[in-house]
C-alpha cells in the first residue's frame, strides 16, 4: 500500500499551482489544459451549430448570426488562438513521446516557437477572414 | 480511504495508445474540416453549401470522424484535469461521470446531424 492520501498528511496536492515560480515551462502546460477545456466549449458551440442546420432550420440563421456578431467573433477570436496554442503544445508533447526535443534548451526554443506560431497563425486568420468579408452568408 | 488494486499494465498501455491516437488524429482532421469547412463553405456561402458540402463522402466522414477523435480526446483531458484537482473523492467520481455523459450527448448529437444532413436533406 502507498503512503497515505496526501489529505490526511496535509502536504499540498499537485501540481502546486500556487507555490510553483511561473516559467515558460509550466505556463504552456496549464495553458494546453485551459485551451483544451475552451477548445471543447468551442465544439460543444460547433455541435449545436450543427443541430441546428439538421433539425431546426428556423435557428440556423439567428445562431449564425450570434456567432459572427462583435460578441461572437469575440469567442471566435479566442477559440482560434486556443487552437493553434493547442495544437503546438500536443505536437510538443506527441515528439517527446518519441523522446524527441527533450534537452532544456529545446523545451525552451520550442516553446516560445509555438507561442509565436500561436499569434502569427491567428493573426494570419483573422486577416483572411476579414478580407473576404463582403460573403454571402456575414 | 482504501485504494482501488492499481489497473491492468494493459489497459494502461491501451489509454495511453488511445491517448496518442486521438490526439495525433486531431490535428490533421481539425486542419482538414476546419480550412476547408469553415474557409471555403461557412465563410463562402449559406446554409446549402455546408449542407453539400457535408453531403460529399470525403467531407461527410472526416467530419463525423473529427467529432468522434474530438469527443474522445476532450473527454480524456476533462477527465485527467478533473482527476487532478478535484480532491473530494465523491465529486471526482461525479464529476468524471458528468464528463462521460457530455461527451456521449455531443456525439450522438453531432453524428445524428451530420448524418440527416447527408442523408435526408
Amino acid at each position: 500500500m502507498p503512503s497515505d492520501p496526501p489529505r490526511r498528511t496535509g502536504r499540498p496536492l499537485s501540481p502546486h499551482l500556487q507555490i510553483y515560480q511561473p516559467q515558460i515551462t509550466s505556463g504552456i502546460s496549464i495553458f494546453h489544459r485551459f485551451t483544451a477545456v475552451g477548445l471543447a466549449g468551442g465544439f460543444a458551440v460547433l455541435v449545436a451549430w450543427l443541430f441546428c442546420l439538421a433539425w431546426m432550420p428556423e435557428w440556423y440563421g439567428p445562431f449564425t448570426d450570434i456567432l459572427i456578431s462583435p460578441a461572437g467573433r469575440f469567442f471566435l477570436f479566442g477559440w482560434t488562438w486556443a487552437y493553434f496554442f493547442h495544437i503546438g503544445a500536443t505536437l510538443r508533447h506527441l515528439a517527446w513521446d518519441m523522446c524527441l526535443g527533450l534537452s532544456l534548451k529545446s523545451v525552451y526554443l520550442t516553446g516560445y516557437l509555438m507561442l509565436a506560431a500561436s499569434f502569427f497563425l491567428t493573426f494570419a486568420v483573422w486577416i483572411a477572414v476579414l478580407w473576404r468579408e463582403e460573403l454571402p452568408c456575414l | 480511504m482504501p485504494l482501488k488494486s492499481p489497473p491492468s499494465s494493459r489497459s494502461v498501455t491501451r489509454h495511453w495508445v488511445y491517448d496518442q491516437l486521438s490526439s495525433a488524429l486531431f490535428i490533421p482532421l481539425s486542419l482538414y474540416v476546419f480550412i476547408t469547412f469553415f474557409f471555403e463553405v461557412v465563410l463562402g456561402g449559406g446554409r446549402e453549401s455546408v449542407a453539400a458540402w457535408l453531403r460529399s463522402p470525403p467531407n461527410g466522414a472526416a467530419m463525423l470522424l473529427f467529432m468522434a477523435v474530438t469527443v474522445y480526446y476532450k473527454a480524456c483531458w476533462f477527465i485527467t484535469i478533473i482527476k487532478d484537482y478535484v480532491h473530494d473523492a465523491g465529486l471526482n467520481r461525479f464529476g468524471i461521470l458528468a464528463v462521460k455523459f457530455c461527451a456521449w450527448i455531443l456525439a450522438l448529437a453531432g453524428t445524428a446531424s451530420v448524418l440527416k444532413i447527408i442523408v435526408w436533406d
